[in-house]
Order: C-alpha cells, then structure tokens, then sequence
C-alpha cells in the first residue's frame, strides 16, 4: 500500500472513530446524579472526619518564654517517676463506675496476666486495674467528687489510687466539675485528680483539660481554667497551663507553650463520651449549662427575657446524644433559640 | 509503575486540612462512588448513601496511605466495594451479591492503566441499558474533568465555549481536552466492552 493512501486511510479511521464515538453518546443519557438533599447530607458527616482526622494531626507551634513562677499558690505533691512500671495494688477500693462505653474496652487485672474482662454501664472500676481502649473504642468514668475521666481510642490507662492516674499511651479528658477561680484556686476545695506520665505529673486547679502521650511527646492542653505541671526534676518550677493552651514536649527539647482552640475538633472526641442530660423536671436554663460546660463555652442571653424563659421552661424525658447535636433537638421545641459563636452559646427568643 | 501525581497532590493537601482539597475531593469523586454503589444495590438511594459515606470517611481517615499508584478513584473503588461487602453481610436481603462486569481484578487493572487495545467498531450487540451503563461507568473512570466534558460536549450538547467558561480555561485548552478525552474514553470503554463482544471460543478449539 502506498503511504499516501495508508495515511489518508488512518485519518478515515481516526475521523470514523470520532463519528462512532458521537453516535455512541447521542444514545445515552446524563449520568445520574444523587439528590441535593443527599449530597448534603453526606457532605456535612464527611467533611466533619475530615476535620477532626486533620485536626490531630495538625499542630501549631510557638514558643514564648516561660518565667519562673515565683509565686506559686499552691503546693503539690510531686511523684518520682522510674522507668519500671509500678506495680499495681491489689487492694480492691473502688475508684470509679463507668458511666459510657463506646465500642470494646478491657480492664486489666495487671499488667504482666492480661486476663482482660469486658466492662459494662456502671460497673465499677478499682485502684490497682488498668483500663485498655483499641481503635474506635473509648470510656468514660465518674469519679467520686464528680471528676469526669475519659479516655480516647488506643489509649492505655493505669488506676493507681483513687486521685492518681497514669496514662501510658493515647489521651485522657478530665472534667473536675469545679471552675477556677481568677487567682487560680479552685472554688471547690475537691481533691485533685493526677495524672502521671513518664515526662512529669498534671494536676488541675479546677478544669477541663486533656493529656496526650505518644511516641512523639506529650501534650497537656487545657479547654477551661488551669493545671500545674510538675517534671520529675526537683529543681524546676512548675508550669502553669490556662485555659486555650497546650503545653507540648516534643523528643528531648524543652517545653513549648502553644496556643490551643478550646472549641477546637480536638476536643470532639471527649464531648462523644460525655454522658447524656437527665432532662425530665429540669429548666432549660440548666440544660444550657450542662451543654456549655461539655463543649467548653459560656452561655450568653442576649436578653432578659431569654433568660427568663430558660428558667421557666421545664423539660422532659432524657436526652443521650453529644451535647451539640442535643442542642440541636432541644432547644427548637422552646421559645428559643441558640447557635454557637466564638466560644459562647448565644440564646434568644425566638422571634 | 504509574505514579499517579496529580491525585498524590490532592492526598497530600487533604492531610494538610486544605479546605479547597477537600472540596475537589468531594466534587470530583462523591457522585461517582454514589453511582459505583447504586449499581450494586439495585438503585437502593439509602443504602447507597450509608456505604458511600462510610467508605469516603474511611478513605480520609487513611489517606496518609495513599501512594499514587493506582488512581484515586481506584483507590476509593476498593474501599467502597469493602465497605459494600460489609454492609450485604449485615443486611441479609441483599445476600446476593451483585458482580458487575468492571468488577473483574483484570478490568480494573486495564482501567487503572489505560492499556486496553482499540475497538473499531461500536457495540452493536449491546443491549441499550447495558450500553447505557457501561458508558457511564466508562465516563466515571476517567478523570473527573474528561468525563464531565464529554458528558456536557455530547450527551448534553453543550458548545466548547460553554465548556471552557465551566472549566475556566480557555476555548482551545477546552478543545484539546475534549480530544484527549476521546482518545482516553476509547481505551476505558474498549475494555469494558470486551467480555461483552468477544466471542465463545467453541469448545474443543485451540
């Protein structure tokens, strides 16, 4: 075959193809598209993961200097930290019950025979056990005092004594249910709950904070009031954490103080694990507080009679969702409303 | 090996929390994963929604092992077949599961490398919603943008100018990408189209 013809031959069949192509399409229609209704939807869960999955893997650093805290307020009990694991006690006083378990969780009678029971709402856990969560599984206890610990997924956690914890790995939430006041103190003289770690001890001063401990470092970050930070080393201050801070120990260099977002995604997990709201008889006003305090914010009437009609509107039944999806069913079923904004819960009446 | 690095770029932005990645991921590969599991669930919207939901989490929560060498929608494609596995177990009235042609590991690996031979002539044996379906698949394993220019050039009839104005590149940029998905839809398709044409080898031959 000649190569003028091959060529005007392979253009024929490049130009047919195009045309068979054409035809092809003329003979289906649009591909089908899911609904608004539904992409939304899974838009809204999807994009929700996302940010919480970046969220912990995002960090911001800076580091300001810290001064010697001249004068400490309180004085703390520092805990000698070795490389050996403590044994734990056998005695059996009760330190908590479980008030919320999510997914599978083992307690553990000790360390070196891991005869791991399931646990169950309510059952009681005691000093001297460790509590084991794996991937997608967390816990959360009521201490005595009504001290809320909670530990995330893949977190190990050792009960030593009823105001001492250690955490070996992954992160733990603590609410102590008392406020600091401005000079630090606790409004309520509850005893401190510890949480020990191999880099030093956390003990709160009236908060909402989290511990984190990975191969990386430890992170000591704090939604509402204050915690002291005690390192092994008898010789160096204590470091004061407050809230909308991180205290962050990344490999062998010293401490970095970060800024943390207390209405952050990082928090997301813990409010997951909060228990529900005991509604019936209550006021929404008191509904609104517990909503506040698991998510770290403040609520502000934006008027008079807002308030009023939160004090006087009584609920009913039991509500055992997340706090933030709770105020998304409760409050539109009142004369209010309440929307979150930089770290409050704005409520008004509902025009 | 294919590295695939423009869908590399993407994964690496949606670790980084960049809110426009996470749009193009969405956009790009929401409806496409929809479709992929209304298929296999008989065109059940709910359970679609509950599989495709699932899986795209699974996915962000894993991107960090992404590695570019299969395409991203490949990539998602298994996660989204495991997660389609998961959910039949659970829900017994679908205990049948549904295998579809592009299923076969060989046809996804073709897709995956744009390796498959040409076909000259068009499927006329195909039954029309069979066609109508292998099209649509074929259209969703290309790129997001081939795929959609081809959609709006030849089954909505949308001129290159409107097609460049929704691409936001120029009329001959929109040109040139229209030829180059041609030429990709011929390959994707041809290797779809071929379990269905190719001919029973009487029994007994060599």
């Amino acid at each position: 075959m000649e190569k003028g013809k091959s060529n005007r031959t392979n253009k024929d069949r490049k130009a047919g193809n195009a045309d068979a192509l054409e035809t092809l399409f003329r003979q289906v229609s649009s591909r089908p598209e899911p609904s608004r209704q539904v992409r939304e939807g899974v838009r809204s869960a999807v994009h929700g993961e996302w940010r919480a999955v970046t969220a912990r893997r995002h960090w911001r650093r800076r580091t300001i200097g810290l001064a010697a805290a001249a004068s400490v307020a309180l004085v703390f009990t520092v805990l000698v930290l070795n490389a050996t694991r403590q044994s734990p006690s056998t005695d059996l006083r009760e330190m908590a019950r479980v008030e919320r378990v999510i997914g599978h969780v083992r307690v553990l009678a000790n360390q070196t025979a891991e005869r791991g029971a399931a646990l169950a709402l309510q059952t009681p856990v005691y000093q001297g056990q460790s509590l084991r969560t794996g991937e997608d599984s967390g816990i959360a206890l009521r201490l005595p005092g009504g001290t809320s610990l909670r530990l995330d997924q893949n977190s190990e956690l050792r009960l030593l004594d009823v105001r001492t914890v250690a955490l070996d790995s992954g992160r733990v939430y603590v609410d102590s249910q008392t406020r600091a006041s401005e000079n630090g103190l606790a409004e309520v003289a509850s005893p401190g709950l510890a949480v020990v770690t191999t880099r030093g001890v956390v003990r709160h001063l009236g908060t909402q904070y989290m511990v984190r401990v990975a191969e990386s470092g430890l992170r000591v970050s704090v939604r509402e009031g204050r915690v002291a930070f005690e390192s092994g080393d008898s010789k160096s201050a204590p470091l004061f954490v407050s809230g909308g801070e991180e205290l962050a120990f990344d490999g062998q260099g010293g401490p970095a103080l970060i800024t943390s977002d207390p209405d952050g995604e990082q928090w997301l997990w813990a409010e997951q694990l909060g228990a529900g709201f005991v509604m019936e008889g209550r006021p929404m006003a008191e509904f609104l507080e517990w909503v506040a305090g698991e998510t770290g914010t403040e609520v502000v009437y934006l008027s008079g009679e807002a308030k009023g009609v939160a004090t006087r509107t009584k609920l009913h039944g039991t509500v055992d969702l997340p706090p933030r999806r709770a105020l998304e069913l409760v409050v539109p079923t009142s004369d209010l409303s309440a929307e979150f904004r930089n770290g409050t819960i704005e409520v008004k009446l509902k025009r | 090996m294919v590295i695939h690095l423009e869908d590399k770029e993407l994964a690496k932005r949606l670790l980084a929390g960049d809110e426009r990645a996470f749009a193009r991921f969405f956009d790009d590969y929401f409806s496409r994963l929809f479709r992929f599991a209304m298929m296999r669930l008989s065109g059940d919207e709910d359970a679609a929604r509950e599989v495709v939901q699932g899986a795209m989490i699974k996915a962000l929560r894993n991107i960090h092992g992404y590695r570019g060498e299969s395409a991203l929608y490949t990539w998602l494609c298994v996660i989204c077949r495991n997660e389609l596995t998961d959910w039949v177990r659970r829900n017994t009235r679908y205990r049948q599961h549904l295998v579809l042609t592009e299923d076969r590991p060989e046809i996804q690996a073709a897709i995956d490398a744009f390796n498959a031979p040409e076909r000259d002539e068009p499927p006329e044996r195909c039954r029309r919603d069979e066609l109508s379906r292998l099209i649509h698949v074929a259209l969703d394993n290309l790129p997001a943008r081939y795929g959609n220019a081809l959609e709006w050039k030849y089954i909505e009839g949308h001129s290159v100018r409107e097609i460049a104005l929704k691409l936001d590149i120029s009329p001959e940029a929109a040109q040139s990408l229209l030829a180059r998905a041609k030429r990709a839809f011929r390959e994707v398709y041809s290797t779809l189209l071929e379990p269905v044409v190719s001919p029973v080898a009487p029994q007994g031959s060599r």
